[in-house]
């Protein structure tokens, strides 16, 4: 080793020693411990001093120092990490790369139960065709203009994604070249969620919406598997023999015959994003809540299947039920947590009361005699405001009286402290998903967050709790009363239904899934993501779970204060794979990181389960993005038209396709400089993905704009948020297309 | 007499940039100078062209940062090239002389000051506590405090004037500066990740050349050879 080898060591050696002293294990302490150091050595005139030590000496010196040097940095390295925003990186840094290596494919997941959209981004003007997987169809790509294009994808007209789950290679081939880019497949086992039982009892149905089945099960366990059409949404008998289906995808409603006749299906076209089904208490009138761009009520005669009468609504309706009679119906919305009641007047629906709650309703179920309904929610205040406590969770299951419609009794399940920190009684009742009316008139409510059942009865101090846990029935949703009394639950994270017999010393659990031992075995990824799914309806010892806000892995659509006394309102956590790093301002670099949330803010589960992190991001990672209504089916030339002004408008410099978001983090006071007064004055936001845009509303961190146009327009005063200040009211218009054909 | 030779030769190196042929400098200096002007000049045109302010400041930010990035990774670039050079039995032309490494990291430094002015009047409105709060800001002002340092004692008389005795391992802070810049570009919103981690990775692998084995032998080789 040469004098000037051993001079850039010493250097480096008292370098490292001095920084073990610095206050912070950062870069800026490493360089100037460096600096610090030649100075130092200058000084000493050290120069003459490491000429004459004998070399063997010089080297044993030297050797201590550095490992010295090397041990203060080992054990400084993970909050040298953290502090240098390294950790995570090259998740970051792979999903940015993605979005730049034209072709480049988005979003990152393919799943194999429903239509997807996808869009690539490739040169101007070529043929551009994407094959899912090696057995996929290759599928003709459409361009929209300037290099982006949009491709169809339905697993089920052009073939299931192979692998079925995990990595999957997707071959894009771009006028004579093609590219290979690594997506990630899901393919969803089945999820029986919520059951209605049959007027005589005998059975139960439920729909699995990602295998498109109807399931019946009868009190002693026999189980029968009806394929429907494409996502069954909600099902329920509109007599002993027949079982109406409501489609996500599918335009029409279905009513099965379910006697095994062989019939066919009666279909009654009512268009899709049927979500919710709710029958009168004649018999004779079912309704049908749907989502999508024009949310309605469809109010059907049972007998002649027609349509009877079609009511708008603002919202998409979560839950449905009728009153006391045919005349009354109350929908459940979240996007304004409300409960909303229409009257028939002469074949007119009407509104004719609305019942704020606050916070949206979870789950709803109807009294036997209609005059009251049971609501679970996460919190209740009267007057209808955001409670301000921070992450304030407390559930409850309100009893509301139909006419008139208002609360008339509430019953905390898991009572919260005030304040996060003390404990609160939370170990059980922990977000009740599923509740029934049984025939003496108690109440049987499925608890996700605990893994419980409880009957409460009026009668009884103390409500009678059977933990379903115990049986594999984690994350229970939906509970029905079957004919002696026999409670049958069902639970979608492990694809199966518990029966629990009166009568009986164990609970008969049906599996609809293979079993965790089958998954082990066969398909750990899936294993995995059902893992994820039990936690993320799990609460912790706080009271609070991932469902509580995120309901069932999307928006709760609240403002809540998450900690700096400001309401920002709850982001849906669909469609993130791809889009690191996480959170608003960017701060979570894995999805993994997540699970520090739970443990650190809220005294972490009762149930120890190791790889929890890594179980929950994949659980998260396999959720498809939301969706939107508008698709191919919209308007191309006005699309097209707003891409231009998309990009005349500068928003691919940090929306970039085909993600529509370059994963970057911008200073808040920098983008909207008339907000920062009221921002912390270092806040970053991190660039959303615009994919699925429209179904994200309000918009802005922090919820502000209740429409894109107004994010375009009022709430961009200093025209530093895209250059749309000189755009047209119609340019502006043709970029609202554009953003909700995303 | 190790040590004074050693110090004898930092000192040396440094002389052998001021004091290397004046043809040799001017030429270093007239090219480096006309780099930064066209790369200035490069910027300024691509930013008036767009007249949406925000864009605009992007434009000077992100242009002037990646003029600074060519200018520091060509100043990185001189050693392992001329030893390249030499090994294949070429005498290295001016542009991979010791007089050009050091007009280019001069100029990477002023670049880098440039990129710095334009960020703090652009993005950050002159947001000054940003620079301390965001980790990608903070290697990026960290990388600018180094070559400005590096700028500073990159003259002989300041180095005497501070006795600096280990001028030659305070300039390797160079080579640590890619990697701030690596740091300061991968989590910054805008710049293209494949580009900066090629050329940094670029830049360190033919860094590599520079421990080839040299064809002549000696302190005055040592000397005269380019680092």
């Amino acid at each position: 080793m040469g004098v000037r080898a051993i001079r850039q060591l010493v250097v480096i050696a008292v370098a490292l020693s001095l920084w073990s002293f610095a206050p912070r294990p950062a870069f800026w302490a490493l360089c100037v411990a460096y600096v610090a150091a030649v100075l130092l050595l200058s000084a000493l005139d050290a120069g003459r001093f490491i000429g004459r030590v004998p070399r063997a000496a010089g080297l044993v010196l030297l050797a201590i120092v550095l490992g010295a040097g090397g041990l203060g940095v080992a054990r400084a390295w993970g909050a040298f990490v953290e502090y240098e925003g390294l950790g995570g990186l090259a998740e970051r840094v792979g999903d940015r790369v993605r979005v730049e290596m034209l072709p480049a494919i988005a979003p990152r997941l393919v799943v194999a139960d429903r239509p997807q959209t996808f869009f690539v981004q490739a040169q101007a003007g070529e043929e551009v065709s994407v094959r899912f997987g090696a057995r996929g169809k290759l599928l003709r790509a459409r361009e929209v203009g300037g290099g982006l294009f949009r491709v169809e994808y339905d697993p089920k007209r052009d073939g299931a994604p192979s692998p079925a789950d995990g990595p999957l290679p997707v071959e894009i081939a771009c006028g004579g070249r093609r590219s290979e880019r690594t997506l990630l497949a899901a393919t969803p086992l089945a999820h029986p969620r919520w059951l209605a039982a049959s007027p005589d009892r005998a059975r139960a149905a439920a729909v699995s919406e990602e295998t498109d089945e109807l399931v019946l099960v009868s009190a002693r366990g026999e189980v029968r598997r009806v394929g429907v059409g494409d996502g069954p949404t909600d099902a329920l008998f509109v007599d002993a023999a027949h079982v109406a289906v409501a489609h996500r995808d599918e335009p029409a409603l279905w009513i099965v015959d379910v006697r095994g006749t062989g019939a066919g299906p009666r279909r009654v076209e009512i268009g899709t994003r049927q979500a919710r089904l709710a029958l009168s208490p004649s018999g004779q009138r079912l309704a049908v809540g749907r989502g999508g761009r024009a949310p309605e009520l469809v109010l059907l005669d049972v007998a002649s299947a027609g349509v009877a009468a079609r009511v708008a609504l603002p919202a998409a309706p979560d839950w449905l039920a009728f009153g006391a009679d045919d005349a009354t119906l109350i929908a459940a919305t979240r996007a304004d947590a409300t409960l909303h009641e229409f009257r028939d007047a002469g074949g007119t629906w009407r509104e004719i009361a609305a019942l704020p709650l606050g916070r949206p309703a979870v789950t709803l179920a109807r009294a036997h005699d209609g005059a009251r309904l049971f609501v679970a929610v996460t919190d209740y205040e009267p007057d209808g405001r955001a409670h301000l406590g921070n992450h304030f969770i407390q559930d409850q299951i309100l009893t509301v009286d139909t006419s008139p419609l208002r609360v008339a009794h509430s019953l905390l399940t898991a009572r919260r402290s005030p304040r996060q920190s003390k404990p609160g009684d939370v170990d059980r009742g922990a977000s009740p998903l599923g509740i029934a009316q049984a025939q003496d008139g108690a109440l049987l409510v499925a608890f996700a967050g605990t893994d419980e059942v409880w009957r409460i009865d009026a009668s009884t101090a103390e409500p009678e709790m059977i933990d379903v846990g115990d049986a594999g029935l984690y994350a229970p949703h939906g509970i029905a009363e079957l004919a002696g009394g026999t409670l049958l639950v069902s639970s979608p994270a492990t694809g199966s239904l518990g029966l629990f017999a009166r009568d009986a010393a164990a609970p008969r659990v049906v599996h609809l899934a293979p079993s965790d031992g089958a998954l082990l075995a066969h398909n750990p990824t899936a294993l995995e993501r059902r893992l994820g799914e039990r936690d993320f309806y799990e609460a912790t010892r706080a009271g609070i779970s991932c469902q509580s806000c995120h309901l069932h892995a999307d928006s709760d659509e609240r403002a809540h204060n998450l900690g700096d006394h400001r309401l920002l309102p709850t982001l849906s956590v669909r469609g993130m794979t791809g889009t690191a790093p996480y959170l608003r301002d960017g701060s979570y670099p894995r999805l993994s990181d997540l699970d520090h949330v739970a443990r650190m803010l809220y005294r972490g589960y009762l149930r120890k389960t190791p790889g929890r992190a890594e179980t929950m991001a994949a659980f998260v990672a396999a959720l498809p993005r939301r969706e939107t209504s508008s698709g191919a089916s919209g308007d191309l030339a006005r699309v097209q038209r707003g891409l231009r002004v998309f990009e005349r408008a500068g928003c691919p410099s940090c929306h970039a396709p085909p993600l529509f978001s370059g994963l970057g983090q911008h200073l808040a006071a920098g983008l909207f400089p008339e907000r920062a007064a009221q921002l912390p004055r270092d806040e970053l936001l991190d660039a959303p993905s615009l994919l699925s845009v429209a179904a994200g509303a309000p918009y802005l961190s922090d919820g502000r704009a209740r429409t894109l146009d107004a994010v375009l327009s009022q709430h961009n005063r200093d025209n530093r948020h895209g250059d749309t200040a000189r755009l047209s009211r119609d340019e502006r218009a043709d970029l609202v297309a554009f953003l909700e054909s995303l | 007499v190790n040590d004074a030779r050693h110090d004898a030769l930092d000192a040396g190196a440094l002389n052998a940039a001021a004091g290397a042929a004046k043809g040799t400098r001017r030429r270093a200096a007239l090219v480096a100078t006309a780099f930064a002007a066209l790369s200035l000049f490069a910027v300024g045109a691509w930013a008036s062209g767009n007249p949406w302010i925000p864009a605009r400041d992007l434009a000077y930010e992100r242009g002037t940062g990646w003029a600074a990035l060519v200018a520091l990774f060509a100043s990185l670039l001189v050693t392992p090239l001329a030893r390249l050079s030499a090994r294949a039995g070429r005498t290295p032309g001016f542009v991979l002389q010791l007089p050009m490494r050091r007009a280019l990291g001069m100029t990477a430094a002023w670049l880098a000051l440039s990129h710095a002015f334009a960020a703090l009047k652009g993005t950050l409105d002159w947001n000054w506590t940003a620079l301390w709060s965001w980790p990608h800001l903070r290697s990026g002002a960290l990388a600018l405090g180094v070559l400005l340092i590096l700028l500073v004692t990159s003259f002989g008389a300041v180095v005497a004037r501070l006795r600096l005795r280990f001028w030659r391992e305070l300039h390797r802070l160079a080579y640590a500066v890619p990697l701030l810049v690596l740091s300061h570009v991968l989590l910054s919103p805008f710049a293209p990740r494949i580009v900066a981690l090629s050329s940094v990775g670029a830049v360190y692998a033919l860094g590599l050349l520079r421990y080839l084995p040299s064809e002549r032998r000696g302190a005055d080789a040592n000397a005269k050879q380019p680092m």
